[in-house]
């Protein structure tokens, strides 16, 4: 064979293999990047770094649910008919307000209007930085440059754990995108107090105070360039915060730690700043009693059975649990002084 | 620009090789030369344009010091001397003051309870490699054995893309003359196939084993208090077969590349691993760089012309360069430092060292090199000590986070989905080191390989299956989600 021949047969053998598998991952589309649910499969793996930017994109929605692994959860049917809207579940595992705003600035910049954000709360999201992410994200799904859709398209790795999953599960005629209920949620054995307490070490090594302006930067810079821009750019949109119940466990870690008051203060200026808006609810579940001591509903320290997600909807619904500007303050003293009166080593007696 | 990345083997490569060769075709060879500096310059500045400037004022600062050296031979010799210092005092400067500075603060505010600010400046990609290229031409020049080249292909020296990033470190004697040769500058059916031949190869070796090994390691080095023997153990040889596979790898694509363009750049590695010792490890590690070290370093202290002492401390000296040219921190000095003391002990004792059998002082070697290479990549010298401490902790078992690390590398998850017996993951992993030593030890290099290159079926097969493998793996899945906790 001649080096010319050889080279040609190279490049035309290598070139016709690589076209024809971006082929086939644009007409399977298994991160639903080019128009949603079209194509021969019927199901779809559901990831959260890679599937939500899909989502947001192509499906037809006109409300959207962020939030952290306690939002996970959430039975996006039972959102939808208690609030009468067409919901989709766009959360993040551990996820920061910076997470948040790149996913919710895809749904504002897709072809859907959007009515009413569903935001489940934790202060530990302004803790992050808020430039970047926790994880890499893969960008070119998250933009819209269609160039770097090159590494989509020519992505073994998205090809075996995505496409080859998806087209396993559609010849066993599964039919599953998007994760309308529950994500990890569904056995009960799991939710138990042992398990909770087994999630901390005890007793812990008590900390000194680190100051109710330990994270203060992050804070600050999260609010200004993640959560009011989304806020404020978008009046017509109604933003449903709700601050949800940690076990008290995630407290007396804070306590132990030293940044209890930190925390506490995260709350206090993300409420002052977001209740400035008429456009913004806040609904208020950290300091359920009932609930957050009960340790036989929890997991771990903060991760509670899909129950408490069911009753938050029901009681934002109602209208309960909501804060005003005139009454957040209070509300965050009494949990305050709550959290440094309790009796934490009863928990581990 | 890197290699293994879409916009250069799709679009950066295919483009710069046709507008070289029809340029050429068309008699049009200083267009031709211009196109690949203005190419070299996109490719160099294509993640960072800020620092364009800083390869152009050297490169015509270094030109314009040559050419005065010529202008001044034979008269002025004090002024001749003076440029000469400056020049060098320039470039090391330069080199001090993007990559060193911070640490020397950094240095001073620890020891001293100084109070410096630090730059922080982003190092300019390269800097290493073009300014010690750049010393050696105006030392050659200086002593007058270098002559004036053409503006164009001293340009072209300088910023060549295959070699500007990473090496090898080409030397203006070895590469401008090749620029100069008209027989050189015709598209070659030959070449071209052996350049993406090796292209290939290096390419397998960065993208298959360097950055799958890059993801143990980056476990191992981030999670240092708690691994057990097994994890430390694979952590510094997935380091060890990982630098080697990466740096020796792009060196492979260097020379691809350069071969498409006719082009031959001295080879950087000659199966380093299979060293019998220390001194023979150097002479097949980053062999440019020994190369460098020793003409304009070594020679100049007085080599091995001079006392036995005064010897050992020039080797010394030259190691410690090497240390710090690898990279400001206190552990690349004692990596340095340790390569340094092993060749004077080496050169001590050598009559009694060549004696014992080759099995032994291989494996001594392979030993000494793993531990170095803990302190050249451990960010901290408690760090490395901390690592090899590990490698006595006792255990055999693999953390969550590594297996589910290595359940993202495709072959991995495909054979355990085959076999599961317990401590698999473990098998795959002793496997893989044996087989990786294997490929270092018992088969041709890649430099090896593309000499004895004829086009066949089996090794355009071979090459088509290795090339759609990297450039479908060229963007992974990166980690997820904590999706099980």
């Amino acid at each position: 064979m001649s080096s010319k021949k050889w080279f040609i047969s190279l490049i035309s053998i290598t070139m016709v293999i690589v076209i024809l598998f971006g082929a086939l991952q644009f007409y399977l589309d298994p991160l639903l990047q080019y128009g949603g649910e079209r194509g021969p499969l019927t199901f779809r793996k559901y990831d959260e770094l890679y599937g939500n930017p899909g989502i947001a994109k192509n499906y037809d929605y006109n409300a959207v649910l962020l939030g952290p692994s306690t939002a996970e959860n959430t039975d996006i049917n039972e959102l939808n008919s208690l609030f009468g809207c067409d919901a989709i579940k766009v959360t993040y595992a551990g996820g920061s307000a910076y997470n948040h705003k790149r996913i919710f600035d895809i749904c504002t910049d897709s072809r859907n209007r959007v009515d009413k954000v569903f935001w489940a709360f934790d202060e530990t999201s302004v803790t992050k930085d808020a430039n970047t992410s926790r994880w890499p994200l893969p960008e070119y799904l998250y933009d819209n440059n269609i160039i770097n859709d090159v590494s989509y398209l020519l992505n073994l790795d998205v090809f075996y754990f995505y496409t080859l999953f998806d087209i396993k599960k559609t010849l066993n005629h599964q039919n599953d995108t998007i994760m309308l209920e529950g994500t990890w949620g569904d056995d009960e054995s799991i939710y138990c107090k042992k398990n909770a307490l087994l999630s901390v070490s005890y007793p812990k090594r008590q900390h000194e105070n680190k100051g109710e302006k330990y994270f203060e930067s992050e804070l600050l810079d999260n609010l200004e360039l993640n959560i009011l821009p989304m806020i404020e750019e978008h009046p017509e949109i109604e933003f449903n915060f709700f601050m949800v119940p940690y076990s008290i466990l995630y407290w007396y870690l804070a306590k132990s730690d030293g940044t209890l008051d930190a925390r506490i203060y995260n709350d206090r200026i993300v409420m002052g700043k977001i209740l400035d808006h008429d456009n913004v609810k806040v609904y208020f579940f950290q300091d359920e009693k009932e609930v957050i001591t009960n340790l036989d509903l929890y997991k771990d320290y903060t991760h509670y059975k899909p129950s408490i997600n069911s009753w938050m909807l029901e009681e934002m619904k109602k209208g309960s649990h909501l804060l005003t500007k005139e009454t957040y303050n209070q509300k965050l003293d009494d949990f305050y002084d709550y959290l440094n009166a309790f009796d934490y080593d009863n928990l581990f007696s | 620009m890197l290699f293994n990345s879409y916009v250069f083997i799709l679009a950066f490569l295919p483009i710069t090789l046709i507008g070289y060769f029809a340029l050429n075709h068309f008699h049009q060879n200083k267009a031709a030369k211009v196109w690949l500096v203005i190419c070299s310059l996109f490719f160099y500045a294509y993640y960072n344009v800020a620092y364009l400037w800083v390869i152009i004022s050297s490169m015509v600062a270094n030109y314009v010091l040559s050419f005065a050296f010529h202008k001044l031979e034979g008269k002025r010799s004090i002024l001749r001397r003076v440029l000469f210092i400056f020049g060098l005092l320039l470039n090391v400067g330069a080199l001090f003051f993007y990559k060193y500075l911070d640490f020397v603060l950094e240095t001073a505010n620890n020891f001293f309870n100084m109070d410096f600010v630090y730059l922080n400046l982003v190092l300019p990609l390269g800097i290493s490699f073009f300014t010690i290229q750049q010393i050696a031409y105006l030392v050659d020049s200086y002593k007058g054995g270098a002559p004036v080249y053409n503006v164009l292909d001293y340009a072209l020296f300088v910023t060549f893309f295959p070699q500007l990033i990473q090496g090898p470190i080409v030397l203006h004697d070895e590469i401008i003359p090749q620029f100069q040769d008209e027989s050189k500058i015709r598209f070659n059916s030959d070449n071209f196939a052996k350049g993406l031949y090796a292209f290939s190869l290096g390419l397998a070796k960065k993208v298959l084993l360097a950055d799958n090994l890059g993801k143990i390691t980056s476990f191992g080095y981030s999670n240092l208090a708690t691994l057990s023997s097994f994890e430390a153990v694979l952590t510094i040889l997935a380091y060890t077969f990982q630098l080697y596979f990466d740096f020796s790898g792009y060196c492979d694509m260097a020379n691809g590349i350069s071969y498409m363009f006719n082009i031959e750049l001295p080879i950087n590695f000659n199966s380093p691993y299979k060293a019998r010792n220390i001194s023979d490890f150097w002479k097949r590690w980053h062999m440019t760089l020994t190369r460098f070290l020793t003409k304009y370093i070594y020679f100049p202290l007085g080599g091995s012309r001079c006392s036995a002492f005064r010897t050992c401390l020039n080797v010394l000296i030259v190691f410690l360069v090497s240390g710090i040219w690898h990279g400001a921190g206190f552990t690349f000095i004692v990596w340095g430092l340790m390569h340094g003391i092993a060749m004077v002990l080496y050169r001590l004792l050598k009559k009694w060292i060549d004696r014992v059998p080759y099995a032994v002082t291989w494996i001594l070697t392979f030993i000494f090199v793993n531990i170095t290479w803990v302190f050249f990549r451990a960010l901290t010298i408690s760090d490395a000590g901390l690592l090899i401490s590990r490698v006595f902790s006792g255990g055999f078992l693999l953390q969550a986070e590594i297996v589910d690390t290595l359940m993202n590398i495709i072959p991995v998850h495909v054979i355990k989905s085959i076999l599961s017996f317990d401590g698999v993951l473990n098998a795959i992993l002793i496997v893989l080191i044996f087989g990786l030593a294997i490929i270092c030890l018992c088969t041709k290099n890649v430099q090896e390989r593309v000499k004895s290159f004829r086009p066949r079926i089996h090794n355009l097969l071979t090459t088509v299956f290795l090339l759609v493998w990297c450039i479908l793996s060229l963007s992974g899945v990166s980690t997820f989600l904590y999706v099980n906790f």
